[in-house]
């Protein structure tokens, strides 16, 4: 068996006044007297948020809660096609679909339900829509209700939901392409 | 049998295949769009390309068309094979709208699944794509979507060679080319929804299965058509306990590759109306306290009007399972003659294709059994005042005879059945069981073949199946109470007391069923016998 190399490092010898703690113990009150008496004398500067007063605004790419993204008329981009449904790894998507009166549209969600209690915040749904209908762009963190129910979020809810950056500001998604076999 | 050799391995195959069957009999799948085994050879979409050695040396040859000889040298691997397949996945996809979002092949569409294998994965194409009509009325039960459409002919050969009612047309030439109905004609012959399981890509879809649901939630099991005598093989898809549609099975003896529209519809009744709860006078009541009254029922009738005043209904729609239970532990308690078949025919349309007159999937079951299929036999039965109690199972009774039963001596009813209908209400004591998607069971079709369902769904509520319902319904008659758990148990029961089932289990029933007919050796042997 080949013996394992160990490099001894000795210990520090302490001296009287380090043995007694008193001073160390001393040391560390005054440094936490130092910043308390310097945030509040200047409340302004202190890196907390006065919250739910003032919301932090996440950086982009956070995966808030989601909305889902209208036509140039305003309507459900999404097409029903429930990529989102069968990937979510927390079956909370619920979409019925129905046919559209416009044959270039030809379906579309007539129920789109997400349970946000179930949702783990994965972002499958976002990578596997074909038609970038949904999105969790809109950086919403603070999800509440007072009951169940109103955790599930509505067609109608997902549709009135803004982005909160600018088109340009989302980092490029996409697949990229895939290799030639 | 001939001898073939496909990529340097000798195979032998049946005679007078093409290369496409015999290459699947050994297991080697060709890719193909425009051939189907049920009809004719068009070689239209070249998809089946594999490369055979001839005299001339080496060359592309459509395996659709090349008829499996002795001898014949085939390679369907190699580069220029995979080259020549994927030049003509980008020459079908060239004008493709690619809709798979809200097309309802997708997830069973040819083009997506040999795109995987052999697309090309970079568009080369610089013009804009050819439009054509979409979401085309076709028919009452068809959609077309002009654009997705390979022109691969099928959906007209069907219509040509299977209905010969030829309602559709290839129109137009070039990228102008086009499937249509004849003007003036719809796509309305009763088989017409089968153009939809054969359309290899989503230009023919089902309205009825429309955006229904994604085919990949969907499960299947193997079962049999219940609309009408025919039995026709089918898979029953289903999802949650609902079931979405019923497509063709293929079955040599039966229905080769299609069924028709209205059983591919009667689905729907496994949707509806499921009986869940046992019921007295149309009301429910826990199933315990419905068993035991009818049991009292049964007793006390039988103590005091004797066997004669106790009869039984068989039910054509009910699975031989059942029927014979009924017929076999009722038998026992009351004798031979006291089980009946059903009071009223029901027909409906037919033809000499696969649609059947007699729309009850097993009277030919009963007859099996021995049981009269005579509604005029039993109707007498019915009409004797010395009736007192009588055990229906599964029926729709909707017919004026039973209206004059019930409103002349009006018997004591114990019914069993699967749907919430006008017998479950008016019966004084129903007893839920389950219908075929629920259970395992086998149905003897009008060729009396035999032939099983597997249970696809659990069964809804208290639902139990007819054989465990009956076999709960006369133990306290019974001598010895055979202890039935399982429907290999019942047919425990039928292979001793049946002798044409003899050696015969539940579970190793062939999946394509088993003629009850005698074969020709047997009739040649009894035909010496009765000769000597
Ligand atoms: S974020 Fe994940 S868990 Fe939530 S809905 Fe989308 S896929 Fe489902
Ligand atoms: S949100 Fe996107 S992935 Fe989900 S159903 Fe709609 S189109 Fe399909
Ligand atoms: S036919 Fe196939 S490839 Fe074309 S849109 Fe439908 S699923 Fe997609
Ligand atoms: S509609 Fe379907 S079956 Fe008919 S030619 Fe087009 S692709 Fe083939
Ligand atoms: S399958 Fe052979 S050419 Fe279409």
């Amino acid at each position: 068996m080949k013996e394992v190399q160990v490099k001894k490092i000795p210990r520090e010898k302490l001296n009287f006044w380090e043995e007694t703690y008193l001073l160390p113990i001393f040391q560390g009150m005054s440094l936490t007297l130092k910043h308390l008496l310097k945030n509040i004398s200047n409340t302004e500067q202190m890196p907390v948020l006065d919250y739910p007063l003032e919301k932090k605004t996440m950086p982009p790419g956070y995966r808030g809660k989601h909305r889902l993204t209208q036509r140039d008329d305003g309507t459900v981009k999404c097409v029903a096609c429930m990529m989102c449904a069968t990937v979510c790894p927390a079956l909370c998507i619920h979409i019925e679909a129905a046919e559209h009166e416009n044959p270039a549209i030809e379906k579309f969600p007539q129920v789109f339900d997400i349970d946000l209690l179930r949702c783990v915040y994965c972002g499958y749904c976002v990578e596997a829509c074909p038609c970038d209908a949904i999105r969790m762009d809109s950086g919403v963190y603070t999800i509440f209700a007072s009951k169940r129910e109103d955790f599930v979020v509505h067609k109608e809810q997902l549709l009135n939901m803004q982005a909160q950056y600018p088109e340009t500001a989302r980092p490029k998604q996409g697949m990229p392409p895939l290799p030639n076999p | 049998m001939p001898k073939i050799i496909i990529d340097a391995v000798e195979y032998e195959v049946e005679a007078g295949q093409n290369l496409i069957q015999a290459a699947a009999s050994v297991g080697i799948t060709i890719p193909h769009y425009c051939y189907h085994p049920g009809l004719s050879v068009s070689g239209n979409c070249r998809m089946c390309l594999v490369e055979v050695k001839g005299p001339r040396g080496v060359m592309a040859q459509i395996a659709c068309s090349t008829p499996a000889t002795e001898g014949l040298e085939v390679m369907v691997n190699t580069d220029t094979v995979k080259k020549m397949r994927q030049g003509v996945m980008e020459f079908l996809l060239l004008n493709h709208p690619i809709d798979c979002p809200i097309c309802d092949q997708a997830g069973e569409c040819g083009l997506q699944d040999y795109y995987m294998d052999y697309g090309l994965y970079t568009n080369r194409s610089t013009v804009p794509k050819v439009k054509k009509n979409k979401v085309v009325d076709v028919g009452p039960l068809v959609m077309l979507d002009q654009e997705r459409c390979i022109l691969c002919s099928r959906c007209v050969r069907f219509c040509d060679e299977v209905t010969h009612s030829n309602e559709l047309v290839i129109a137009g030439r070039g990228e102008k080319c086009r499937i249509q109905t004849f003007p003036g004609k719809q796509l309305d012959n009763p088989y017409s929804a089968n153009v939809v399981d054969i359309c290899p890509v989503g230009a023919l879809t089902s309205k009825d299965f429309r955006f229904k649901k994604r085919v990949w939630f969907l499960s299947t099991a193997k079962s049999v058509c219940t609309g009408c005598s025919k039995g026709c093989n089918i898979y029953l898809d289903h999802e949650k306990g609902q079931v979405y549609r019923y497509r063709p099975r293929h079955n040599a003896a039966v229905n080769d590759y299609w069924i028709c529209d209205e059983g591919r519809l009667s689905y729907k009744v496994l949707n509806e109306n499921c009986l869940q709860e046992a019921l007295i006078h149309g009301e429910a009541h826990p199933y315990s306290t419905v068993l035991e009254r009818a049991q009292a029922a049964i007793a006390h009738t039988l103590e005091k009007h004797g066997k004669v005043a106790i009869g039984a209904l068989a039910s054509p729609h009910a699975s031989l399972e059942d029927n014979f239970v009924l017929q076999d532990l009722l038998g026992q308690v009351l004798g031979p003659d006291q089980v009946w078949g059903p009071a009223h025919q029901e027909l409906g349309s037919s033809d000499d294709f696969l649609r059947q007159a007699d729309k009850t999937p097993n009277r030919a079951g009963l007859a099996f059994l021995g049981i009269s299929t005579d509604p005029e036999a039993t109707q007498k039965q019915l009409a004797n005042p010395e009736l007192k109690l009588l055990i229906i199972l599964e029926n729709n009774c909707e017919e004026a005879a039973f209206d004059q039963l019930l409103q002349t001596h009006r018997p004591t009813l114990i019914y069993l059945g699967s749907k919430q209908n006008r017998l479950a209400q008016k019966a004084d004591y129903t007893l839920p069981i389950t219908n075929h998607a629920e259970q395992y069971g086998s149905y003897v079709n009008s060729e009396q073949r035999l032939q099983k369902v597997y249970r696809a769904l659990l069964p809804s509520g208290d639902a139990q199946p007819g054989w465990q319902a009956l076999l709960s319904l006369l133990k306290p008659q019974l001598k010895a109470t055979p202890s039935y758990s399982d429907v290999e148990d019942v047919w425990g029961q039928l292979r001793e007391k049946i002798p044409a089932l003899k050696g015969l289990s539940f579970y190793e029933l062939p999946e394509d069923g088993l003629s009850l007919l005698p074969t020709e050796t047997e009739v040649l042997v009894a035909e010496e016998v009765g000769n000597v």
